[in-house]
């Protein structure tokens, strides 16, 4: 897809493995401890847990934001103990990232936001455009296209940032809460992306609290409180 | 509606830092004072030739006034005579009354002659190139000839102004480095304020894929378009000085002998200043975010 390539990566390894990770930040207690799990490739789950349980802590080690402190993790069938720092972009190229705070970039339009991906990825082309308005058209943003992140709601905000999330057909999809800040039939229209990205075999992980939504879908999950891992689904 | 998402330069805000404001004026100002101090080096080379060139090879007799014109006359024509008996000597000229007197116009005024000064008369002698003369022996042959008479050797002054020149000349490059110097380390601190500002937008990029490299360009490109500004506008106005500063000294007779005018060459040397200003920026904008980068996530 738009030019990048599976570089050493490992198409039959699973797409994310843990084994007894710990993660702290600084000098400070150990936030995740003993975290061991296995996503295979097409896999869909939700992460949930009470706020401050880990959930971000271990989406940032699945996004490699962070590094962990111990325990061996995987993501494509690389050892990330033996990545090094100039592998990582292209890594990052295979993961779409739905932040919590959506982190969109303020002097870019939602148009320019969602190609940003696609950009520093170096495609180019009349395609491009038409790929990335077509997706905004579908995430309900017709109307906005052209439009500038502070002024959108944050439901309008939250779609432009799983558009870039998903603009490049990422093999993982780890979104933050990505349905907490639009109304239920939006939510639903946005799991049915998931779902559709994942019937093409992205494998999908779902942070949320909403057990409403959680319920309505019948995909594994997995439980973290206190910085461990209480059930594993793969 | 324009559906352009290439269009932009840059992903990061540059435009709106507080370094983007400032950072033109103080490679302006660092232009300005790197194309002054390279005008002056470029200047004094230029007289570095110039005096290497027409000087070299040439004696000036000094034959003070008798006390009589007849006398001066014959003790004149007595050292001619003289000169035109040793070898390696390819030219003698002997300056006028008139000459002598313009030569010291300028400490004087115009109005010289009139006070009726007993001004020494001067002979110009020039060598054949490569040919050596006896110095100490020609200056006993001329004294005997014309008493008092003295022979100045140009190439010894010569040589020590030539090397103080050349010293001003090395001082003068010093303080272009120097002032380049300074100017990277202002790019770098002000690069360094400005990677922490975007923080947050470089932390995005790169999370979705982004290299250090695709970032350091936008910042590079950017630190390039103000070096071109700044140092447009810096050497521009030294040029504008230099020029102004040419035409005072041309008025000033001390100042004429020396020809303080720069060449073609040299204009076009204090020209490469903006893009230099603008290289310089880039390469010290590319290191320190590089350098800032590899220190950020992990």
């Amino acid at each position: 897809m738009h030019g990048i390539t599976m570089q050493g990566i490992d198409p039959n390894a699973p797409v994310v493995r843990f084994h007894n990770v710990g993660m702290r930040y600084g000098s400070g207690p150990e936030v995740l401890r003993d975290i061991s799990f296995t996503l295979a490739r097409g896999a869909f789950c939700f992460l949930t847990g009470e706020s401050g349980a880990g959930k971000s802590s271990l989406l940032r080690l699945m996004y490699l934001a962070l590094r962990p402190t111990r325990g061996v993790t995987a993501l494509f069938g690389r050892d990330l103990v033996t990545v090094q720092r100039h592998e990582l972009p292209e890594l990052r190229r295979h993961i779409g990232v739905v932040f919590q705070d959506f982190r969109l970039i303020d002097h870019l339009t939602a148009l320019e936001n969602v190609a940003l991906p696609l950009r520093v990825s170096g495609a180019k082309g009349p395609d491009v455009k038409k790929h990335v308005a077509d997706l905004l058209r579908w995430v309900g943003l017709a109307n906005h296209i052209e439009s500038y992140p502070a002024t959108l709601s944050g439901g309008e905000q939250q779609r432009v940032a799983i558009a870039r999330a998903v603009i490049n057909r990422p093999s993982l999809l780890l979104a933050d809460e990505p349905t907490g800040n639009v109304d239920d039939a939006m939510a639903m229209r946005l799991m049915y992306l998931f779902e559709e990205l994942n019937r093409m075999g992205t494998t999908v992980v779902i942070a949320t609290h909403n057990e409403h939504l959680v319920g309505k879908f019948d995909y594994p999950r997995l439980l973290i409180a206190n910085g461990q891992l209480m059930q594993e689904g793969s | 509606m324009a559906l352009s998402p290439l269009r932009r330069s840059t992903d990061i805000p540059l435009d709106r830092d507080p370094a983007a404001r400032t950072l033109p004026w103080i490679i302006a100002v660092m232009a300005f004072l790197a194309t002054l101090a390279l005008a002056g080096a470029l200047l004094l080379n230029g007289v570095i030739v110039r005096w290497s060139n027409s000087l070299t090879g040439t004696l000036t007799i000094q034959i003070p006034a008798a006390p009589t014109a007849d006398e001066t006359e014959a003790r004149i024509k007595r050292v001619v005579t003289l000169l035109g008996s040793v070898p390696g000597i390819a030219r003698v000229r002997v300056l006028s009354a008139g000459e002598s007197t313009a030569l010291v116009e300028p400490w004087l005024g115009r109005n010289a002659a009139a006070l009726g000064l007993p001004l020494p008369r001067l002979v110009d002698v020039g060598i054949a190139d490569g040919a050596r003369v006896d110095l100490a022996d020609l200056r006993k042959r001329v004294e005997a000839a014309a008493p008092g008479a003295s022979v100045e050797e140009h190439q010894k002054w010569l040589d020590e102004m030539i090397g103080v020149i050349r010293w001003g000349w090395r001082l003068a490059l010093v303080v272009v480095v120097l002032i380049f110097a300074a100017a990277a380390m202002t790019i770098v601190f002000a690069m360094r304020t400005s990677l922490r500002i975007h923080r947050n937008v470089t932390d995005v990029l790169h999370l979705i894929g982004a290299r250090d490299q695709y970032i350091a360009e936008q910042f590079q490109r950017h630190a390039f378009g103000l070096g071109l500004f700044g140092g447009l506008g810096g050497a521009g106005f030294a040029a504008l000085v230099v020029i102004g500063l040419e035409r005072v000294l041309a008025k000033v007779e001390t100042f004429q002998a020396m020809h303080l005018e720069l060449a073609f060459w040299a204009w076009a040397v204090l020209a490469l200043v903006p893009l230099a200003a603008a290289v310089l920026a880039a390469v010290a904008a590319r290191y320190t975010v590089l350098r800032g980068l590899a220190k950020m996530l992990m």
